[in-house]
């Protein structure tokens, strides 16, 4: 027997007690004065051999609770496992559509290029559907995602989509969960009544502060603010249903971290129950990028602050927990999930040029899945995680990082592949160094010591 | 020692990407982990 590899320990209280965590299991535990000689044992032998019968049902204790493994025990086969599984999952097909690569706004700190004649053909459409019509009867569940550019720049196509997505899905006994990711200005009660009839609850629509911030942040291609329109239209889709969840996502950095609770006070506290609250680094250019102007402990605190006043405010906060069993670092690794252009070329990853070059397949006549060999193993192909990885305590909760970070080597903002924005609460937390803090919050361990022992 | 959350079995960490997972399980899996691609996708949006 040995103490298992996936083990964190938080001192709290000044140095009295100790919280135990196993990423691999999830199990969380406190330990009390009493408990602690023989812990810190544990954790500073790996695991010993028992003298007493008391020694002896502790260890068996460790073993039940997975801080300890039995010695035939391979954690690290554990996870490659999960990742498998995760991978190949055959239960869920995600398509995320793209119906132009054309946007109304000009956010600065947009990664896209956009054209303004792109649009989806009405064969592209045909394909799309024929498409669906194959593969969802193969699934229990279908998770349909609308992108772009922005997609209510088509909405007649995102509606025609849709309703056969929604007729397949009744037809076959699948679920479906449609959401749709827009800037919210072109909202009226007629189309945020077709999305909703189409299946299409959910719905994610940025709002960067308050007016005088968001106009600068994402204003009208050809100018001026839009934050007046915005606003109305997040009132107008949760009154529409109320099934309908919005996610209030604010992108930020240094210059506008701080207007958040002017923001949260702007919405009517009838409808903010409604707005799940969504707060995102913003990334890429150093200029913007939250990471590059910010020090990470002091971004993580202020998550932690505005996520707080925000529930107490009335908002929907939910942040995922801790991510316990994790089987991919994100959707892009699942082999069952598409991003499909307006042209009909398939895609792994949202954050792309979605340049022809990098497609990884596209739909034939038929609405099949046609693979560029090479491209589709490239991204399949890599191994399942970084060398360094494999030492790292948090694999089990992370599942090895963003895989286009890693095949591009590029920069993600955090020591690792990890990339603090977009992944789960927790994951930014460890990216951002404020993971014991969560750890001590879902214990409800308020005295924490600021100091680490492994 | 106090156990504020007990440990997962691997079956039921992997049970709702297998074969024949129930719908139930595979949805509320989905929804209770708010991972990244159930709130939101990827980028600066």
């Amino acid at each position: 027997m040995r103490a298992s590899r996936f083990n964190i320990s938080v001192p709290v209280g000044d140095g009295k007690r100790l919280l135990l965590f196993n990423t691999l299991r999830g199990t969380l535990a406190t330990c009390d004065l009493a408990d602690l000689p023989m812990v810190l044992r544990f954790l500073s032998e790996g695991a010993f051999t028992p003298a007493t019968e008391e020694d002896a049902l502790f260890l068996s204790r460790m073993l039940e609770l997975g801080f300890a493994v039995d010695d035939q025990c391979d954690e690290i086969e554990v996870v490659r496992n999960r990742k498998m599984v995760g991978m190949h999952d055959p239960n869920r097909l995600d398509v995320i559509v793209l119906p132009n690569m054309n946007c109304n706004f000009a956010c600065p700190y947009c990664y896209e290029s956009h054209n303004p004649s792109s649009a989806m053909s009405d064969e592209v459409e045909r394909r799309i559907i024929a498409f669906l019509e194959e593969q969802i009867p193969r699934f229990s569940v279908l998770l349909l995602s609308w992108f772009g550019g922005e997609p209510l720049l088509n909405y007649d196509r995102v509606v025609a989509i849709s309703a056969a997505a929604q007729r397949i899905c009744q037809s076959q006994n699948v679920a479906l969960i449609g959401n749709v990711t827009t800037n919210g200005y072109l909202f009226d009660e007629r189309k945020a009544r077709g999305l909703v009839e189409c299946g299409i609850y959910n719905y994610q629509i940025t709002v960067d502060g308050p007016p005088e911030i968001h106009n600068r942040t994402r204003p009208l291609r050809g100018g001026g603010g839009t934050f007046d329109r915005v606003f109305e239209s997040i009132a107008i889709l949760v009154k529409t249903d109320q099934r309908v969840h919005v996610s209030l996502r604010v992108n930020f950095n240094h210059q506008n971290i701080d207007s958040i609770p002017d923001l949260l006070a702007l919405f009517e506290s009838s409808i903010r129950s409604s707005l799940r609250v969504v707060f995102e680094p913003i990334f890429g250019d150093r200029c913007l990028s939250a990471t590059a102007n910010m020090e990470a402990p002091e971004i993580s605190d202020r998550l932690f602050q505005y996520y707080a006043m925000a529930r107490d405010m009335g908002y929907d906060v939910t942040l995922g927990g801790l991510p316990i069993g994790q089987l991919v670092y994100c959707y892009a690794e699942r082999e069952n999930q598409f991003i499909i252009s307006h042209v009909g070329d398939l895609y792994k990853c949202s954050v792309s040029r979605f340049s022809p070059d990098d497609r990884v397949a596209y739909l034939d006549k038929q609405g099949a899945v046609v693979r560029d060999e090479a491209r589709w193993r490239a991204w399949f192909g890599m191994d399942l995680f970084d060398e360094k990885c494999y030492s790292c305590k948090y694999l089990p909760l992370c599942m090895g990082g963003c895989r286009r970070a890693r095949a591009e080597g590029g920069d993600t903002g955090s020591y690792c592949k990890l990339v603090p924005t977009n992944a789960s609460f927790a994951l930014k937390t460890i990216a951002l160094g404020g993971f014991e803090e969560l750890l001590c919050r879902a214990s409800g361990v308020k005295d924490r010591m600021v100091r680490d022992v492994d | 020692m106090t156990i504020v959350s007990e440990p997962k079995l691997e079956c039921e960490v992997l049970a709702a990407a297998k074969e024949g997972a129930d719908k139930e399980q595979i949805l509320s899996e989905m929804v209770a982990r708010a991972e990244c691609c159930v709130d939101h996708l990827c980028g600066c949006k």
